[in-house]
């Protein structure tokens, strides 16, 4: 009975997912992750992590900025990502502009 | 109706833990097996134990997993091999004695360790 | 004796309290809507403590598992049912802690996350396999006491005070966009079910027949369930408030389990950081070893298998295979690369569909005095308990729905 009712609302619901959603997930996500890489930055240059940790961290956001790029289909968006993308050890203060240009991103799509 | 006889001992006993006399459990009743003939009193005969027990309780692809996972095995413990029946069923002999504890003793082979 | 008994089994609560999923969403639901969303913590709370109270009084007057009775009193297909939806959801909840767990040693050491999923599975199943089931208990939950630091990570960045009071007041923000507040309704669904995880109520139940409780336990675990629960929430609402304060200002929706540990971070620099990471990893790794043991504890009580830790490994076989089987089932989903934040989503989505068949049975034994006898569910328990399935079940409905529209809680 539950498994019908799940089906039923998967099929119901499934179609509600668009691209445009897709991407407008794709950018949030890629925004926040800018924020948390641009953190770990700024902490780490005031040499309050531990080295470890913040490797883990910048290889773990430039995986899931690469996930969410594939999405965002924004051109000014996908170049700030990609500009970061492309830095070998991009500052906080890089990060922190790219956040822009993901949040301006987001407010187009969800003006849309 | 409310059920009365055989019928409240089968729901009241089906599905219930069978505990032997060492208290180790040992399965669950999964059916009940009755002997008589027809016009005749009912007797219960024996319990049954195994997934050969619930087969046709079980819709058939629930019972084509459960067959993967588990066999079709059945396995019947005499009615006067009862102690008694609680929230648990107890035997009056052991989980060995009463043909329960080859699936146990099959799972145990394939652990590590001695004994 | 007693006390110190009490004491430490109100400890072992509060470390056990958090795990991967309620890490995350406590931490997006604070970075994305403030305080707003504290009552339901604290709601969910007095859910968990009514279920969790009433499986331990279960446990120690019927003495029989609630799985072992719900067969009997549901029936074979119903029963059946239950087993497969909650051995599903157990799993991926024990897949999502194993991740997490290898994601928090990859923080701590930099090795390879998969290694160190293989690695801390391997060690999960050899504290399974040696230590007896009170030392696991207790092992992982007194050191996720590290989590403590979160706690007073809060204190440390003086937050409003007076606004985290004015989240423990329903409410639903105003001026919230029609997507906001979908989204909204998604956390809070999410919420309800990272603190109501069905793995709990079976854990610790059937933690209480390996303790062999008795009439005499009851008192142990009322203070147990209301205070340990009690203060492991106020551990939880200090994840959310920490997350309002810090992530959402600076437009952190944590995307990165390891993010969370920023927040300790922040006022305490590396030792914050060590420390919240260690408490991670005990947190984490004993909901690992709890959702494990909750599936073979089902499967063990379902077929009549002899089953639990309080008797060796070679002498539960089949109870032992099956959580070896299913660690290595959780181990593998992991090694596929999902991440761990993914499946923590799927976890809490998977969950609350469970959940009302999960209580179901638990509300009908606890209320049958032909089981229970002066025991059964007074007037508070019953009216709380129904309360609560009602919620349950609007919740399960709804749950689906909200995570496919907001593709889970992204949008």
């Amino acid at each position: 009975m539950v498994g019908r009712l799940s089906l039923i609302a998967l099929l119901l619901t499934g179609g509600c997912s668009s691209a445009k959603d897709d991407e407008l997930a794709a950018a949030k996500g890629a925004r926040s992750v800018l924020a948390e890489w641009s953190a770990v930055e700024r902490l780490d240059g005031a040499r309050r992590l531990p080295a470890a940790y913040a490797d883990v961290m910048r290889d773990k956001a430039r995986e899931a900025l690469a996930t969410d790029r594939k999405s965002i289909k924004d051109a000014e968006a996908g170049q700030a990502v990609d500009l970061v993308m492309d830095a070998a050890t991009p500052g906080a203060a890089a990060l922190a502009a790219a956040g822009t240009h993901l949040q301006q991103a987001v407010d187009r799509l969800e003006a849309r | 109706m409310k059920a009365s006889g055989s019928l409240k001992l089968v729901a009241d006993v089906r599905d219930l833990q069978i505990v032997d006399c060492e208290d180790c459990n040992c399965g669950i009743v999964d059916d009940i097996e009755f002997k008589g003939k027809p016009g005749g009193p009912l007797e219960v005969a024996a319990l049954v134990v195994g997934p050969g027990g619930y087969s046709a309780r079980l819709p058939g692809w629930t019972m084509r997993l459960v067959g993967w996972i588990a066999g079709r095995g059945a396995v019947k413990v005499p009615w006067d091999k009862v102690e008694n029946v609680t929230s648990t069923v107890h035997l009056k002999v052991t989980a060995k004695e009463a043909g329960l504890a080859r699936a146990e003793a099959q799972a145990r082979r394939l652990l590590p360790g001695r004994g | 004796m007693k006390l110190g008994e009490l004491f430490l089994g109100v400890l072992t609560a509060v470390g056990g309290f958090v795990d991967v999923s309620e890490l995350v969403f406590m931490s997006q639901a604070g970075s994305r809507f403030g305080y707003a969303l504290i009552w339901v913590v604290v709601l969910s709370t007095v859910g968990i403590m009514v279920f969790g109270e009433m499986s331990g009084r279960v446990a120690a007057i019927a003495k029989q598992p609630v799985f072992n009775l719900m067969r009997n009193r549901l029936g074979l297909r119903l029963g059946l049912i239950t087993l497969i939806a909650s051995f599903v959801s157990n799993l991926i909840t024990c897949a999502a802690e194993i991740g997490g767990v290898a994601l928090v040693l990859q923080l701590l050491t930099g090795a390879p996350m998969r290694l160190m999923a293989l690695a801390a599975t391997a060690a999960f199943i050899a504290t399974v396999w040696f230590l007896p089931f009170k030392w696991i208990e207790r092992t992982y939950g007194l050191l996720g006491l590290f989590m403590l630091v979160f706690g007073a990570a809060l204190v440390a960045i003086h937050p409003p005070w007076g606004q985290i009071a004015g989240g423990l007041v329903p409410q639903v923000p105003h001026g919230l966009s029609t997507r906001d507040m979908v989204a909204f309704a998604y956390f809070a669904v999410a919420l309800l079910s990272a603190v109501m995880f069905p793995y709990e109520t079976y854990f610790y139940s059937s933690g209480g027949i390996e303790d062999e409780w008795g009439p005499k336990d009851l008192g142990i675990n009322k203070l147990t369930t209301i205070v340990g629960f009690s203060l492991g929430s106020l551990l939880a609402i200090a994840l959310l408030a920490s997350a309002a304060q810090l992530f959402g200002p600076a437009g952190i929706s944590p995307e990165m389990v390891g993010t969370v540990a920023l927040q300790a971070g922040v006022p305490f620099g590396k030792v914050g950081i060590l420390l919240a990471l260690l408490g991670m990893l005990f947190a984490i790794g004993g909901a690992a070893i709890e959702t494990c043991l909750a599936n073979a504890y089902s499967l063990g009580q379902f077929f009549g298998w002899r089953w639990g830790r309080h008797r060796p490994p070679r002498e539960a076989p089949r109870f032992t295979l099956s959580w070896i089987l299913v660690f290595a089932a959780a181990l593998v989903i992991v090694l596929t690369g999902v991440e761990p934040v993914e499946l923590a989503e799927y976890a809490v989505v998977a969950s609350i569909l469970v959940l009302p068949l999960t209580y179901l049975p638990l509300l009908l034994l606890a209320g049958d005095p032909a089981y229970m006898r002066v025991h059964a569910n007074g007037l508070l328990s019953k009216t709380l308990g129904w309360g609560f399935y009602a919620l349950i079940l609007v919740a399960a409905v709804a749950a689906l729905p909200l995570f496919l529209l907001t593709s889970g809680g992204q949008l």
